[in-house]
């Protein structure tokens, strides 16, 4: 369940196109969606208001453990018009769930971005500053993105408390996505870690452009045209290596992916990821059933010298009003979020335990304020 | 008198009970980030030498409670060796300690592996002074003054990773150290209450009382009417009718016998206090520098009479030297004892004799107009003075620090 905040960062991220699907830190994303769910304790209220389409506040109150609550303020160079009252956004972006490999699409040139005026350059670049202050224990989380160019992104996250060493630490990433291939920079204060990831997505680049193939000799006497087979899927390769300066510890990482198009009927993704370091071998699997909007996914960790295993099993079932587990009415309409009835995840695993999310739908106005949850571990 | 130890004849009930003890113990605290599982201990070995303890001061002696303060030297064989899981992957512990907003986010590079690990201390050497109190009906416990460890071997399944194997000398020999000064007492005063009580001729380890924490009331100095300067000891009236001799007051090497010299501390820190009680030692003579004496009697301009009262008072810890008069009536050089006495008001005397004293004080004060040059001479060669004596009393400040740091913590434990 996303909360407004992350709703917004994701509204942004639309208006402005760009993607982080085809990033390296997101190629198990629909695993970790699907399995790593995170219980919430206690009861949670939030509060949210945007007086403005480019800034935003947010309230919530805890109450269990102990009392706590946070004021967030988000505001954006790129006014958001996507976003819409409560009743109006549409269940499936709130709920993380199976995410589909997005279409790779060219990105603008950089002087395509340009705006003159006077012969002045008059256009700015899209940022978003988010800030959020945590009442009880003075914690306040920062963040900064900035669309440096069409295919760079930047984004500063910081925590500043008293309690942590040196006061707190900062983040920042750099991402360079030109839709074929891409590559993060990393650099954080704790520890002094240096990060570089890199993905590379095999098939067409999207920057150039598609030629239709000339007939061949061979066609021209069978008469049937030779087009390319259409991708059902892509393949999506990627690396991560990380130094951390201050603690002299290093690690990497190299991943597989295997994603099919949503134009399936039962679009299923595949990840294999694998630390030659530590021996460790992690892969998915992931199904998803468009006819019944529901998901499940398994996942088997295994390390390759303490022989220790995991097996974690997941899905997300969506329930409709009239009984049925199909996306379309009897009529053969689509079904829309008013229809949902609620939405069940659960997973089950070694280290996970067993964890069961329900979220009823009663009404559409209470979906982001009310849930409950039971989970034994 | 003297101990006798039995030392190998450690029963099972007591190993299990001690391992029980000390693994709760070790886990108690924050334990750093890099252990993923608690630390047990897997084998005790209470060795064969037992630790030789040289009595430095006896404090209370009775039918059924002893009291003392010992020199304890360990150099035996006793080992331990202690199991848990450290997370391998320096990645993960990154992952888990940092916070989960600026977190980098790591895909499998940041995955868990838990190695496990065998720790063995051994050829531990202890040297420390320890209070060892022991009562039949409380118990046993004892205490460490000082820090006692010397060294330690610390072997583990790292070894042959040196970079490892280092940085666990160090974190192991660092939990030691507190484990020694917070742990042990506690410790050893539960072991001990599982037993009953057994006569004193017996080894004092093995007889568990149960004991409240330490405390300072039966031990006290000669004069127990001059309490209220030993204001840092906390001295009561002794429960006991005997009156303890402490060892080191009648040691010949050592010049000056602890109780003195705390009284001569306390006599000189209340120089630096506002406290109106001044201590007097009874039985000393009281000498002071004739100079400073008279340069104080100089000193003293005719606006600044009514803070005659204020002379008597200690002296301001830093001096101020904004304006040379000002910097003349704030001497840096507390007050002699002389000098005192004499300036302190004393309402029992005659006022008379006290207003001829002064008129005597200002018959001696030489008529300066301020900012002649002649002033100006006579302020910088005051100032120089004052620079000169409060050199003088920082370093004899020093010495008397060094003194009494190197016999204040036997004094000190004299009186816990």
């Amino acid at each position: 369940m996303y909360g407004f905040m992350d709703y917004l960062l994701r509204s942004f991220n639309k208006e402005t196109g760009w993607s982080d699907q085809n990033l390296y830190s997101n190629l198990t994303g629909t695993s970790r969606a699907l399995l790593d769910f995170v219980h919430p304790l206690g009861l949670h209220f939030h509060i949210s208001s945007y007086p403005s389409q480019s800034f935003m506040s947010s309230y919530t109150l805890s109450t269990l453990p102990v009392l706590d609550g946070s004021m967030a303020y988000l505001c954006t160079t790129r006014p958001l018009s996507s976003i819409t009252h409560t009743k109006h956004v549409p269940l499936h972006e709130m709920i993380e769930g199976y995410r589909e490999p997005p279409e790779l699409k060219k990105h603008p040139e950089p002087w395509e971005w340009e705006v003159w005026q006077n012969g002045k350059r008059v256009d700015k670049k899209d940022s978003l500053l988010y800030g959020r202050m945590y009442i009880p224990s003075s914690t306040l989380e920062a963040m900064y993105t900035r669309r440096i160019a069409p295919t760079k992104q930047l984004i500063l996250a910081c925590v500043s408390d008293t309690k942590l060493p040196n006061g707190g630490t900062i983040t920042a990433e750099i991402q360079h996505d030109v839709g074929k291939w891409s590559t993060e920079y990393v650099y954080s204060t704790e520890g002094g870690m240096l990060g570089l990831r890199g993905l590379w997505n095999f098939g067409p680049d999207p920057r150039k452009p598609r030629t239709p193939p000339s007939p061949s000799l061979y066609s021209s006497h069978t008469g049937v045209h030779d087009t390319p087979p259409i991708p059902s899927g892509r393949l999506s390769a990627g690396a991560e290596i990380y130094y951390g300066a201050l603690t002299k510890s290093a690690g990497m990482s190299l991943g597989l992916r295997y994603a099919s198009f949503a134009s399936n009927q039962t679009p299923r993704t595949m990840t294999l990821t694998w630390n030659p370091l530590m021996g460790s071998v992690s892969t998915t699997y992931a199904v998803k059933n468009a006819l019944t909007n529901s998901a499940f996914c398994s996942r088997f960790d295994f390390n390759m010298f303490s022989y220790e295993s995991n097996l974690a099993l997941g899905c997300e079932i969506w329930q409709w009003r009239d009984g049925s587990l199909s996306t379309s009415t009897a009529s053969g309409m689509e079904k829309k979020d008013e229809d949902v009835k609620g939405v069940f995840k659960a997973q089950i695993g070694n280290s996970l335990g067993i964890g069961l999310h329900t979220l009823p739908y009663t009404n559409p106005t209470f979906i982001p304020l009310y849930r409950t949850q039971s989970s034994l571990t | 008198m003297a101990f006798k130890f039995s030392w190998p004849q450690f029963s099972a009930g007591f190993y299990e009970k001690a391992e029980d003890l000390l693994s709760t113990a070790l886990n108690k605290g924050s334990k750093p980030a890099i252990l993923v599982d608690k630390i047990s201990v897997k084998e005790l070995d209470m060795g064969t030498q037992p630790p030789e303890l040289e009595i430095l001061e006896i404090g209370d002696i009775a039918e059924d409670r002893f009291r003392g303060i010992f020199k304890l030297n360990y150099n035996g064989d006793a080992s331990i060796v202690l199991q848990t899981k450290v997370q391998a992957n320096p990645l993960n512990t990154h992952s888990r300690t940092s916070q989960p907003f600026s977190r980098v986010k790591m895909g499998a590079a940041s995955s868990p592996l838990t190695v496990p690990m065998f720790l063995r201390l051994s050829d531990l050497k202890l040297s420390g002074i320890v209070i060892l109190v022991f009562s039949k009906q409380k118990g046993l416990t004892i205490v460490f003054r000082n820090d006692p460890l010397e060294s330690v071997r610390v072997s583990s399944t790292f070894d042959s990773i040196p970079a490892i194997a280092r940085f666990l000398q160090a974190e192991i020999e660092k939990q030691l150290r507190s484990l020694f000064q917070e742990e042990l007492p506690g410790i050893i005063h539960k072991l001990s209450l599982s037993w009953t009580s057994v006569p004193k001729a017996a080894s004092p380890p093995l007889q568990p009382v149960k004991l409240p924490p330490i405390d300072v009331d039966s031990l006290h100095l000669d004069d127990s009417e001059d309490d209220f300067m030993l204001s840092p000891v906390a001295v009561q009236p002794a429960g006991s009718s005997t009156k303890p001799i402490s060892l080191a007051e009648i040691d010949p090497e050592r010049g000056l016998s602890d109780a003195n010299l705390l009284r001569l501390r306390a006599l000189a820190s209340s120089q630096a206090t506002l406290s109106v009680f001044t201590p007097a030692i009874r039985g000393a003579v009281y000498r002071s520098t004739a100079f400073a004496s008279r340069k104080s009697t100089q000193a003293q301009p005719v606006h600044h009479h009514h803070h005659t009262l204020s002379i008597s008072l200690p002296p301001l810890a830093r001096p101020r030297f904004e304006e040379p008069s000002r910097a003349l009536i704030l001497r840096d050089a507390p007050p002699t004892p002389v000098a005192q006495t004499m300036l302190r008001p004393q309402l029992s005397r005659n006022p008379t004799s006290f207003t001829r004293k002064r008129k005597e004080q200002e018959k001696k004060r030489k008529v300066v107009k301020l900012g002649s040059r002649l002033a100006r001479e006579e302020s910088h060669r005051n100032l120089a003075q004052i620079q000169i004596d409060e050199e003088k009393r920082r370093f004899k400040e020093e010495l008397d620090r060094i003194n009494m740091e190197r016999w204040g913590t036997q004094a000190l434990a004299a009186d816990a």
